[in-house]
């Protein structure tokens, strides 16, 4: 992170800090910002049928592959820094490393979702379906709607990819490039609400 | 009268006729809350007995709300227009997709009248009726799903020297174009957050689209204010 | 590419896995009756700590306009809250 440079001509009263800036375009955080708000109401929905009947919500999250949901934490966040390094990339210049990071974060994307599809055909296997219970149509509502966030996610980056490999970037491309990054960090940090929530919550 | 007068016209017929819509869904038809899908046979048959005048009427003017949403959407096609120019795919889906958005709106309602029509009818039939009107006026979230993509996406996409409606409200449009499709999860539950009446299918999309359609109506009037022939 | 990763971004990469181990590997190993709500209550908070760090600093809110900044923060602390007083309060 560049720091202003200390001029003398100050009177160097104040500390000198980087400038505020506005990650993306604007309109993004209306997105996003919707987005946390509909998905924190998802999540208190979830608490407040839960306080109704602990008890079948324990048992059936007990069934839960909890190595399963741990490792699509991992992957995610993985994924989430080499978006993170790089949109850092992509705004030093560096966009063959920058296309590399984010083909490395797709990947970890979709290796999530491959997860994910085993996770929910052993649970078919099992003759377990979103009707089977509460704690189920949750579990699978609430994973569902991730998982589609998370196929958007994955289309995003692969713009990403494509727009970070054009011979020159212009502060549209950057700004592009932002706000799809923010979109990905967007569906790592459900998912890091929704393990807690759905694998760990005893 | 001009082409603006016209434009404000249509534009605002929209929140008028989602006001009508909401007075015959609540204050004539009783139908806010939503009756519970979990509701007996004979429960339903007894609701469409007691209030079968209030209902009826409450649907007729449902009818007639929804049909006043038209204009609006003519009007955000004409602005589509305005924004793609000459080709205008995006516009063209608006309008379509708009058409579809507003059948089952009508079609719920239609059969909420059948179903007050005859309350003497055995409860099973009634309860069938009902079954049918509100997964008809609740379930078809991939029409607006469509339509506010196209709308979203082209306000995105405006690449005039000014925009015609600011960038926030393409990402807003965009971002209530998914919250439109959990009304189709409907299906699956009778009870529930997911149910016809419950807040993630009901509620929640219902009432985002009528806050939504207030706000366009705002924003379209500036622009059509704004707008140098 | 490996001079990009020597960065701050990396760190809390790490300290993010490691509160994801950390949650986990508590949850499955000293849970018992009687802490149970206390280890939940510790992922949940974990979890939300983890959120935090992601808006602030992967999606770079840290030096964002004051509203977005607050926004984020004002949410992570809401909703932490909320879902612990529920919890708490079906806990029994």
């Amino acid at each position: 992170m560049l720091r202003k440079e200390h001029s003398s001509a100050t009177q160097g009263t104040r500390r000198d800090t980087p400038a505020r800036r506005m990650p993306a375009e604007e309109g993004v955080w209306v997105f996003i910002f919707g987005d946390l708000l509909v998905f924190g109401l998802f999540f208190l929905t979830y608490m407040y049928y839960r306080g109704e009947n602990v008890a079948l919500y324990v048992t059936s999250q007990g069934t839960l592959n909890e190595i399963f949901g741990f490792t699509n934490t991992l992957l995610l966040l993985s994924s989430s820094l080499l978006v993170a390094l790089g949109v850092h990339a992509a705004r030093i210049g560096q966009r063959g490393a920058a296309a590399a990071l984010l083909a490395g974060a797709f990947a970890c994307g979709a290796a999530f979702g491959v997860i994910k599809v085993i996770e929910y055909g052993q649970k078919f296997a099992a003759g377990i379906t979103v009707l089977t219970n509460d704690f189920f149509m949750f579990y699978f509502m609430l994973t569902g709607i991730h998982f589609a966030h998370l196929t958007i996610g994955l289309g995003v980056l692969a713009f990403l990819f494509v727009t970070v490999r054009k011979p020159a970037l212009s502060p549209g491309d950057l700004q592009a490039i932002e706000g799809g990054a923010a979109f990905w960090h967007l569906v790592d940090l459900l998912w890091v609400v929704l393990f807690a929530l759905l694998y760990l919550m005893r | 009268m001009n082409s603006k007068t016209g434009q404000l016209i249509c534009i605002w017929s929209g929140p008028v006729g989602l006001a009508i819509f909401g007075i015959g869904l609540w204050p004539l038809a009783h139908f806010l809350p939503p009756l519970m899908p979990s509701a007996s046979a004979d429960a339903i048959a007894a609701i469409y007995s007691a209030d079968t005048l209030g209902i009826r009427l409450g649907a007729m003017l449902m009818m007639l709300g929804v049909s006043m949403l038209a204009p609006m959407f003519g009007a955000i096609t004409v602005m589509l227009k305005r924004i793609e120019g000459e080709n205008a795919p995006y516009a063209a889906t608006q309008l379509l997709s708009a058409a579809i958005v507003l059948t089952p709106l009508m079609l719920g309602a239609l059969i909420f009248t059948v179903a007050a029509f005859r309350p003497e009818r055995a409860p099973e039939a009634t309860q069938m009726l009902n079954d049918l009107g509100w997964i008809t006026l609740v379930t078809p979230g991939a029409p607006f799903f469509v339509q506010a993509m196209a709308i979203g996406l082209a306000i995105l996409g405006d690449k005039g020297a000014a925009p015609v409606m600011p960038r926030w409200s393409g990402y807003l449009t965009l971002w209530l174009a998914v919250l439109a499709l959990p009304g189709a999860l409907a299906i699956l539950f009778k009870t529930g957050p997911f149910a016809w009446n419950g807040l993630l299918a009901f509620w929640l999309p219902f009432g985002l689209f009528s806050g939504w359609g207030f706000m366009m109506a705002f924003l379209m009037t500036n622009a059509v204010k704004r707008y140098k022939a | 590419m490996i001079a990009l990763f020597r960065s701050r971004l990396t760190a809390i990469w790490l300290v993010l896995v490691a509160a994801t181990c950390l949650s986990w590997g508590v949850a499955q190993g000293f849970a018992t009756a009687a802490n149970l709500h206390l280890i939940t209550a510790g992922a949940m908070v974990i979890a939300f700590v983890k959120a935090r760090l992601i808006l602030l600093d992967f999606m770079e809110l840290r030096r964002a306009p004051l509203p977005l900044r607050v926004f984020a923060e004002v949410w992570a602390v809401l909703v932490c809250a909320a879902i612990l007083v529920m919890y708490f309060r079906s806990a029994g």
